[in-house]
Order: C-alpha cells, then structure tokens, then sequence
C-alpha cells in the first residue's frame, strides 16, 4: 500500500481527532473558567462573611479605644500610665499637641520606662512623617477634628497597631495595641473547628502568607492553592483570608461525555479507515490482476503479431509488382507494427510496475533510430495529412537503448498523429551536444491546456476534450515514454508553444 | 543576697558577683528584717527562730511571733494577705554609696473554713498533636478526667482541644453535667499539627465568657510538640500571656516529654504568672493535675498590683524574677493569684546613696491593692521602710537580713541558669559550664552562711547542669527542661513541681 495513503488515511482519522480534542479542552476550559469564576465569587461571599466578623472585633475595639480615650484631652503622664496599665487594649499611649509636637510620654523627663523609651524609639519615624497629624483639607478654614483613624507598619518580625484620633481640646491622641492580643479576640470571635462545620478550609494568612488560623474539615494539601481570597480591611490590610476546598470543578460527568463522545468518534473513524483500507487494498489487487492479466495477454499476443508482421513484410516484398496488392500488405504491416507498440507499451509499464525495466545499452546512431521510426509513420501521417519536417543532427554513435528510443519516439509520433493531425505537420528536431542527444517533436495542434501539462505523464491519464472522443488510447505512452527518459537519465518535458505542443526529450552522454 | 561594695577593704569572705563588675569585689553582710503587717513595726527575728528548713515556714513563724507581739492589731487586718517589707540590710556603713535589696513578700492567709473556697473558672488546653497519639493522650485524658473531681457544680469549666485547627469540645459551662464533659474529654483523638497561640485564644475565649473577681480564671495548657501553626515564638507567646495576665487569667503550662519548647511555654507561663511543670513521663501528669487544682483551691486573693515608691536618694535598679515596670522611682508589679500559706515576693535591687554615721534614711513605701477572696472586696495594704547608717563595719555586717540574702541569693542563682542557657545556645559549652559552677559555689557559700539548705539543694542541681551541659544532646535537652522549670518556679516561688 503507498506510503502517501496511509498517511493520508491517518490524517483523515487523526485530524478530525485532534479538532475534538481541542475544541473539547478549550470548552472545558472556558466551563472550568466560568464555573471558576462562578465559585470564587461564591467562596468570596463566604470569606465575606468572616472578614466582616474580624471587622466587627476590630470595629469593637476601636469603640473600646474611642471610650477610652474620650479624656485624653490634657491627660497627664501619670493619667497617661494609669489608662495604659487599667486599659487592657492598649499598650503603649502617645499625646500630640494642636501643633503636632510629641507632649507624652515626655523624654525630657527621662523618668520613662523601658517600654516607654522602646515605644517612642519605634514611632519615631511614624511622628516625623506627619502621620497622626495629617495638615488640615485643602479650601478648609482652619483644622477641624482628627477623624479616627488605624496606622500599621511592619516592626522586627511582626505589624505595629495604632489607632489615632483628635481630642475636642485639639490634641492627638494615639494608642498603640497589640496585634497579637487583637489577633487573640479575633481567633476568639472566629468559628472554631467544631463550630465551622464545613468540608472546606478557610485560613487568616499574615503578610508573608503564614497560618495566623485556619478552621474547617479540608486539610489541603501544601502545593494547593486557595480558590478563592479576600484581603481583609485596613488596618488588617496585610492580612488575608483564604478559602480551600477539596470539591473538583470540573463535573466527573462532563469529563465523562466528552471522553465517551471521543472513544466513539475514534471507533467510528478508526473502522471507516479500515473499510476504505480494505477496499482500496481489494480494488488495488483487482487492478493488479488486471494490469497482470493484459501483461499476460500482450505476451500471449506478441508472439503471433511477430509473426504476421514478418510474413507481411515478406508478402509485401513479394507484390512489388501489384501496387494494389503491395499497398493492402502495407496496411497489414502498418497496423501490426502499431500493435506492436501498443503492446510494447503495455508490457513496459507492467515491468515498470513491477520494477523490472531494464534498458538495454548499446552504442547506436541516434538518427538512424529516428529515421526508421519516421519512416514506419510515414504511411500513417500520409494518410492524415500530416507533413513530417525532420531536421535530424544526431550522427554520433551514442550508448543508449535503441528500442527505447524508438518507443519513446514512436510514442510521441503516435500522439502526433492521433490528437494534433488538423496541425497538418510536426516537426522533429534531434540534435546532438556535449551533452548528450537531444530530440523534440513539435506539432501544431490544439495544444494542451495549461492544468493538464503535468498529469498527462501520469498512467492512464486522457485530456477530457472533444479532441479525444472518439480516438482510441491506453494512456500509457507518455508515461512509459518519460519512465525510459528517466532511466536514460534523461527527461522527456512538455514544453509550451503556439500553436500546438513541443516534448522534448533529453538523454545525456554516458560514458561507455 | 545582699551586698555592699566596699573595694578592696573586705575583711570576710570575698566571693565574686557575677551581677557585678568582675574587677570589683563586694562583701556580704547578714541583716535583720522587719515584718510589718497592716502598719509599719519593726521586728527584730532571731536566728533561732529562723534556723528552720524552709523559708516559708520561717515566715510563717515570723508571722506567728508577729501575731503574738501586736495580739489585736493582726486579727484585726482584714484582708486575707501578710505585706512584709525587707531591707537587705538595717545598718549601711556611712559615707558610701550602696546597692541594696528589697523583698516584698506577700504571704496568703488561709480562708476560715466555713466560707469555702472560691469558684474556679478553669479552661483545659489541651494538645491532640499527631505526637500525642498513644500512652500520651490517654494520660493526658485520664489527668483532665482526674481535674473534673477537684471541681465542684459552682465552677466553670471548658475544654479545648487543638492540633492544626482548634476546637472547643466544651463550651464554658457549670459543671453540673459532668457525663457530658467527661464523655468530651474521653472522645479526644490525636492527629495534625500543633497551633498553640489559636488554642490558647479559643481556651481566653471561653474563660471571657465567666470572667468575674470572684471566681478564679486559670488556663491549663497541656503540649508535648513545638508549635508551628501561627504565631509560635517565646516572644509572641509571651505577649499573649501578658495580656491574658492582665485580664487576670492566668495559664499553668505543663510541658510533656521531651519535644516541646520550654521556652515558649516558660514565656507563657511567666507572663501570666500562672505555673509551669515539665511532665518527662506522661503518668506524671495526673500528680501534676491533682497539685495544679489542689493550689487552685488555696487561692485567698487575686489581682495583686504591688506599687513600690522609692524615697530621695534611693534609685531602682532592677527587679529580679517577675516583670515589673520601673518608671523614675515607681516600681509596679502585679502577681495574678495568692495562695493560702504560701510566699510570694518581689525582690528589688536599688542604689541608696551615700549617708552620715546615725542618719535615719527612707528607703521606700509599697502598696499593695488586691481583690480578696474572703471579704469579696478590694483590699489594701501600706508598708514603709527605712534604715539607718553607721560607722561600724559590725554594725552593718550583722544587720544583714537572712530571708532577704538567700532569695537574693536563689534569684541571682536563676538568672545565672538563664545565661548559662543563653550561652549554651550560642554553642559556648564553656561559657555554659563557666556559670552554672559559679552558681553552685555562690549557693554553696550562701547555703553555708545562712544554713539554708534550699540553696544547697539547688547549688547540687548546678553542679549536675554543668555535667549535662557537655553530654549528649538528648541529655542536654531534659536537662534543659529541668533547668527552665527550676529556674521558673524559683523567680515566681512556684511552690510544686
């Protein structure tokens, strides 16, 4: 079986294969996107829910902080340390004057404790910065009251909380809490694992991703990523919430048709290659039967045909005086030696197929040759009105196959005389360089049109015309005709001419 | 301890603080101290009555000499807890600048019968970690079951479990339903991770939901494993326990085995002022239950804020042990709980300055505020205490206060276990073993001095640190455990182990 069908059957079976594949992955892909998308806005609705508990601790602490401070106005150190150590929320108190300068804890005094000392040292660069002092909106007359408001940096290995606001008086006050007692009251306001359940993990993650605490049944796995996640609101900006859950979001059932519908759609291709194969391959044997059968045929033929064409000749010689009687035996002879060919054609295409062409080397005269294939047609191209131009310059004696030359000769005569006799003449040309013989037949017929100028090299290929209704053909000459060019080393083309056709056949010099 | 710089004069004993400069040597004088209850008395106490062998049972019999000597004015105090102030020394040698120590010791008295003990709210913390599976869980379990027969249908309890997630088996509930409780605490099971930090939130969580000063708010955390899921430095754990002590909740942390980190867990212990024990074998657990809820029931007072001003020429210095916070010549501290007959104190070191032979010199006030579990009423105590200066090197010598010098002493012993640690860590084997002999000579010499064979003891326990801190690891680490444990329940008088 040709190698070009079974890739083409594969192609056949393969492409349409591919195309579902494709067009299957890209729509799941585009579902599992939707659904995706779909469920990461419904966990964040979830997420939504326990970010807006961690925002109701946060927002009770800030009420805590708001009473607390209410007094804060005019506060003195020792007013100061006593809110700080009765105030459980809060850690560390800083008093700004109306101007923004630094009123407690005083370092002038330098009666302050370590923690004190510690306090002011890390929000130093936070005081200088105008933070907890922003200048007054610009347009506004003045400087109304500091609203409330949450500041937090990253301080050593973990984030600093202040929760600042402006007193009647016109002061600042800020007090700094500790994010982990605040964490501590948000764990504490949070589902715990009893409380969750759920199937699914959610996780408060700090700044650099580490667990602060996680409920839920799903222990995912470390690689996996979250579906979904939701930053939470300042001042817990660097933390986030994020959801795990262990439910695949491509249905197993929509995996499940579309593999189904894959199997069925390769089953059906697969057995639709295998009956064409199985057809071809039937129709392939027939034709080798067939092409075996005529080759039998002609050989059975040839050794008759031999024979009339021998005795006819003889007869023809022997009515030299019987015009009429020597012209019938030259028909006879005419039209065997035709048959002839014909047969010869058949039988070197068989061998072609079979791969047994062989040529047969000899040194020969190449006009010589072309001269006796001439005369065998002159009768013929007589008969049609065919005047023959022969311009013959190919003297030299040349290793070639003489009978292939004649066949290749006579095969392109034959389609001369067939198809382009209403040109009324044909030219052959031999010539004969350092590069070898060269032969063209040049006839002045309807030519041949431009799609077909390559297929008519190929088996049993006719040009569909009315010019070729009616006459009578193998399609096989041109074809055995360029096989011989081509084990001369050789070619045999079509080149184009107006009017009509011009093959030019080329065998090269060979070195004996 | 208590010790006088006085260069190159020393005519005593000479032995080298390691507090101190080590170009510079101090000699150390005993002195006698003062008991004072209610108001300021002076009392001289002999050495016979405190040649005993063990310092609270000294006070307690100073306390009944005391009783003895002022009759009406100590039956007459109301509240249910014993102020002493002690000065290092009586007498300072004139014309020098001195360090001294202060001792405020607060001894509980214990509740008349009739009127019960106070309800307990307690949460257990406890750990089901993957490391816990086995003999560990099921001791654990058999320890909380045990604790269960301590309480009675007034108190409170709530049960956590956590391993990477946490759950509250039992919300915060009066314990009339025991079945249910115990039936919680027997269907723990172990496997995952150990998220500490959010098991002790969830445990304050549920001790919030009864807090009251009139019951007793304890966590007991119980963990086997490192915690590694959220926040798990000592440090972080100790801001968390700082901020549960100030609620008043306090959390005994008892460290099973040899995986877990005593650091942490001392930090978390420290910071709330509750206990700490190291439970090498889990069928220890249920005798440290049973002490652990056997103290709960002693408890006579809570929320103790000590507020200690020192007078002109008298500047703090440190306070060895316990947190406090020193702001000019204010020193505040607080201690969560009391228990009847039991001492606890802060121990201050101050610089007083130079004075002249026969001068009276002021040397601080303290005041005491806390909620006392007898009169369910907010107590508060006054102490003042001063000392004189002398030209007789004698005088001054014999005015060394015993009880002062040998907590000084077993103080100084601790924070030298903590360096040791410290140095032992940065890999300084060395170092490590430099100062735990230095500790036990230091014990030894006091224990000698004072006949106090506490010190002794515990200059014995040095001496085995400095063999372990050379020996293989495994070793090193219980050692470690031990060393921690001791070196806790010496700075916050943690009365068992």
């Amino acid at each position: 079986m040709p190698q070009r069908l079974i890739i083409a059957l594969l192609l056949i079976v393969a492409l349409p294969l591919v195309a579902m594949v494709w067009l299957g992955l890209e729509l799941a892909a585009r579902e599992r996107a939707g659904v995706e998308q779909r469920l990461a806005e419904l966990l964040t609705s979830r997420l939504e829910g326990s970010a807006a508990t961690i925002e109701a601790v946060v927002a009770q602490w800030q009420s805590r902080l708001m009473a607390a401070t209410a007094g804060a106005d005019g506060l003195d150190s020792a007013g100061a340390r006593r809110l700080v150590a009765t105030d459980g929320a809060i850690d560390q108190l800083l008093l700004l004057t109306a101007a923004g300068q630094l009123r407690l804890p005083d370092p002038g005094q330098g009666l302050l404790s370590l923690a004190e000392q510690a306090f002011l040292e890390r929000t130093r660069p936070l005081r200088e910065s105008g933070a907890l002092h922003p200048p007054a909106p610009e347009g506004q007359e003045g400087r109304g009251l500091i609203a409330p408001g949450w500041l937090s940096w990253h301080w050593g290995d973990g984030m600093s909380l202040i929760f600042y606001r402006g007193l009647p008086g016109g002061e600042v006050v800020a007090a700094e809490v500790d994010r982990l007692a605040l964490l501590a009251d948000i764990i504490a306001a949070l589902p715990d694992q009893r409380g969750a359940g759920s199937a699914d993990r959610i996780r408060l993650l700090d700044a650099r991703g580490r667990i602060l605490y996680q409920w839920g049944g799903y222990e995912p796995p470390a690689s996996e990523l979250p579906r979904a996640e939701l930053p939470l609101a300042p001042p817990l900006e660097s933390w986030h919430l994020a959801y795990f859950s262990p439910t695949p979001i491509t249905g197993a059932g929509t995996r499940l048709l579309f593999s189904a519908t894959l199997l069925v759609l390769l089953v059906g291709l697969g057995l639709a290659a295998f009956y064409v194969v199985r057809q071809l391959n039937q129709a392939l044997r027939e034709a080798a039967q067939r092409v075996n059968f005529v080759n039998q045929v002609s050989h059975e033929l040839k050794t008759p045909l031999t024979n009339i064409r021998l005795y006819a000749e003889l007869l023809q010689g022997d009515l030299e005086e019987e015009p009429e009687a020597a012209r019938k035996a030259g028909i006879i002879v005419a039209e065997s030696q035709r048959l002839s060919r014909l047969i010869g054609n058949v039988l070197s295409f068989a061998r072609g197929q079979r791969g047994t062409l062989r040529l047969n080397w000899r040194a020969v005269v190449p006009d010589e040759c072309l001269r006796e294939v001439l005369e065998q047609f002159a009768p013929g191209f007589e008969q049609a009105g065919i005047a023959i131009q022969a311009e013959l310059a190919a003297p030299q004696p040349q290793p070639l196959d003489p009978d292939a030359l004649a066949q290749i000769a006579a095969n392109l005569l034959g389609n001369v005389e067939k198809y382009a006799a209403a040109g009324g003449r044909v030219v052959v040309t031999s010539s004969q360089a350092g590069a070898g013989l060269s032969l063209t037949v040049r006839d002045f017929g309807p030519g041949i049109p431009k799609g077909q100028r390559e297929r008519i090299f190929r088996p049993f290929h006719r040009i569909r015309s009315d010019l070729t209704e009616g006459v009578s053909g193998t399609g096989l000459g041109l074809t055995i005709a360029r096989d011989l060019a081509r084990l001369h080393g050789g070619d045999l083309t079509l080149t184009a001419a107006a009017p009509g056709a011009q093959f030019t056949l080329t065998i090269p010099r060979r070195d004996p | 301890m208590v010790c006088l710089e006085v260069g190159g004069r020393s005519p005593d004993k000479l032995l080298t603080n390691p507090l101190h400069p080590p170009d510079r040597q101090t000699r150390c004088l005993p002195y006698s101290g003062l008991t004072v209850r209610g108001q300021w008395v002076p009392v001289l106490v002999g050495e016979a009555q405190m040649n005993t062998n063990n310092v609270v049972r000294a006070l307690r019999r100073g306390a009944a000499l005391l009783a003895l000597a002022l009759g009406a004015a100590t039956t007459a105090a109301a509240g249910q807890v014993e102020l002493k102030l002690d000065l290092g020394q009586e007498a300072l040698l004139a014309g020098e600048s001195h360090k001294l120590f202060i001792k405020v010791g607060l001894t509980g008295l214990p509740l008349p019968p009739r009127s019960g003990r106070p309800p307990i709210n307690v949460a257990l913390v406890l750990d089901r970690s993957g490391s816990m599976q086995g003999e560990k869980l099921e001791h654990a379990r058999r320890a909380a079951l045990l604790a269960l027969d301590y309480l009675g249908p007034d108190d409170i309890v709530s049960v956590v479990a956590y391993d990477h997630t946490v759950e509250v088996l039992v919300p915060a509930t009066r314990l009339s339903d025991r079945q249910q409780v115990a039936d919680a605490i027997r269907a723990i099971e172990a496997g995952g991770n150990t998220a500490l930090f959010a098991g002790v939130s969830k445990g304050a969580a549920e001790l919030r939901k009864f807090a009251d000063r009139k019951r007793i708010d304890r966590m007991v955390l119980l963990s086997d494993g490192l915690a590694n899921v959220g926040p798990s430095t000592p440090a972080e754990l100790g801001r968390l326990g700082r901020q549960l002590g100030g609620e008043g909740m306090s959390v005994t942390t008892i460290g099973l085995g040899l995986g877990y980190n005593e650091d942490l867990m001392v930090r978390l212990a420290g910071a709330s002022d509750g206990n700490h024990v190291f439970a090498e074998r889990p069928n220890e657990l249920a005798g440290v239950f049973r002490s652990e809820f056997g103290e709960l029931s002693t408890v006579v007072a809570q929320q103790v804020v000590i507020t200690l001003h020192c007078r002109d020429g008298v500047r703090p210095l440190r306070v060895l042990g316990r947190e406090a916070e020193i702001v000019g010549q204010q020193v505040t501290a607080q201690i969560n709980q009391l228990y009847a007959e039991q001492e606890k104190y802060l121990l201050l070191e101050v610089e007083v300055a130079p004075g002249r032979a026969d001068q009276e010199r002021p040397i601080a006030e303290v005041k005491l505020q806390y909620d006392d579990l007898g009169s369910h009423r907010t107590e508060r105590l006054q102490q003042q205490a001063s000392l004189r200066y002398t030209a007789s090197p004698a005088v001054a010598n014999e005015s060394v206060q015993r009880e002062v010098a040998i907590s000084a002493t077993e103080q100084l012993g601790a924070k030298l276990d903590e360096d040791a640690i410290e140095l032992k860590d940065k890999g300084d084997v060395a170092g490590a073993q430099a100062l735990f002999r230095q500790k036990s000579e230091l014990l030894e010499q006091e224990a000698e001095r004072y006949d106090a064979p506490k010190l002794r003891e515990q200059s014995e326990k040095a001496r085995a640190a400095e063999q372990a801190v050379a020996a293989p690891a495994v070793e090193w680490e219980r050692k470690r455990k031990e060393v921690r444990e001791e070196q806790f329940s010496t700075q916050k008088q943690q009365s068992w182990r």
